[in-house]
């Protein structure tokens, strides 16, 4: 997939035109795989009809060329712990730790346009669009190491970031190796299955709360995330 | 122009002209930059403002700022030393004994004044010196929790 004929709107077979503000969204955030969702698609996650959300696209997460994971969201951490929920789901999704998934929140130029954090709808409703997304993510990747690895997706396996042949766990890539300097976007032209309950392993189980150690130092991390506040 | 006055803040000496009704939190969070102590009801009832003057809670947003001539004032950011956490930093952390975070620089340092007088402080004993400190998350059974492992660990400074 061509990222020059994505944003020339160029039809290409079960991909959508990215719109051009996007396109600015993708210069900030460089390199690294970038998985987009419809905004329809969005606001029907969002369990709200599509004209009272933006009509754009919105970024859910990226792979950095180190390896690390960045979510964005449109909600904010006011103590209801969202900040670590959200970074679970990522990590259990994405098969890579807890530490190294960073989330943005509540940047209204990174994160997708959210009407509030209200209703406990962040977790129902904004954190099964974050799976999905990133079980598409997963599967970009499983794609990428099957031809690195010369080995089919199908016959793959995950464990911390790195991707390794399932009989001979030698043969193995790293989520950074496969994303070091390259950009590729894809939509979620479809549902991404994502991980029955059974599989998780970060999920539902206790975690050092993301913003604890800024709220007991002083540094920042108030109600909403503000330093200072 | 306010006469300066001399004090210091997290063992760092500090001298800082001051008018005489500046409160001490506004000198901390405007003058110094000192964030980590919350404005909350202005009139000493929440404990989201405390810090520590010599040792002792005080509620900063009501205690003049000129009183602390001469004295030494700890707040939040001064309590880890070389980085390492204090004891109560670690175990409010590790006993998730916050949500939103507002009120837990206070309830640290409130709870580092209690184990100063009382190391090894009864249950009874945290929650009546702690009870002037409201948490509107409602932490209170985790914060106690925190309090009691942090004594037990040798919290006391």
């Amino acid at each position: 997939v061509s990222l020059a004929r994505y944003t020339a709107g160029e039809p290409d077979a079960g991909y959508r035109p990215i719109r051009l503000d996007r396109r600015e969204m993708l210069k900030l955030l460089g390199s690294g795989i970038v998985i987009l969702i419809p905004g329809g698609e969005a606001a029907l996650a969002q369990g709200r009809s599509g004209d009272r959300y933006p009509d754009d696209f919105n970024a859910f997460l990226r792979i950095g060329a180190d390896g690390r994971v960045t979510g964005f969201s449109g909600k904010i951490e006011m103590g209801q712990g969202i900040h670590t929920s959200l970074a679970q789901m990522l990590a259990d999704e994405l098969d890579v730790p807890l530490a190294s998934v960073d989330m943005v929140m509540g940047d209204t130029l990174l994160c997708p346009a959210d009407m509030a954090t209200v209703g406990s709808r962040s977790t129902r409703e904004y954190g099964m669009a974050l799976r999905r997304a990133a079980a598409q993510a997963r599967a970009v990747l499983l794609e990428l190491a099957s031809d690195r690895l010369g080995s089919p997706a199908d016959g793959l396996a995950v464990r911390d970031g790195v991707v390794f042949v399932r009989e001979d766990p030698d043969r193995s890539v790293s989520y950074a190796t496969l994303t070091q300097g390259r950009a590729i976007e894809r939509t979620l032209d479809r549902r991404a299955p994502i991980k029955a309950r059974a599989d998780h392993r970060v999920c539902g189980r206790e975690a050092l709360r993301a913003d604890a150690l800024d709220k007991v130092t002083g540094r920042g991390g108030g109600p909403g995330g503000r330093p200072g506040s | 122009m306010a006469e300066p006055i001399r004090f210091r803040v997290n063992d760092r000496a500090t001298s800082l002209p001051v008018d005489p009704d500046r409160t001490l939190l506004w000198l901390l969070r405007t003058e110094l930059g000192l964030t980590g102590a919350k404005y909350g009801c202005g009139a000493g009832l929440c404990g989201a403002c405390t810090v520590l003057v010599d040792g002792e809670a005080v509620r900063s947003c009501t205690y003049p700022a000129r009183r602390i001539e001469g004295r030494s004032v700890t707040t939040i950011e001064g309590l880890a030393v070389g980085g390492r956490l204090h004891p109560l930093q670690e175990a409010f952390a590790a006993h998730d004994a916050l949500q939103c975070g507002y009120c837990t620089p206070g309830m640290i340092l409130t709870a580092h004044a209690l184990l100063a007088r009382n190391a090894r402080p009864t249950r009874d004993e945290i929650i009546e010196f702690m009870d002037a400190n409201l948490c509107r998350c409602g932490s209170y059974q985790r914060i106690v929790q925190a309090i009691e492992a942090a004594a037990a660990a040798g919290g006391a400074p």
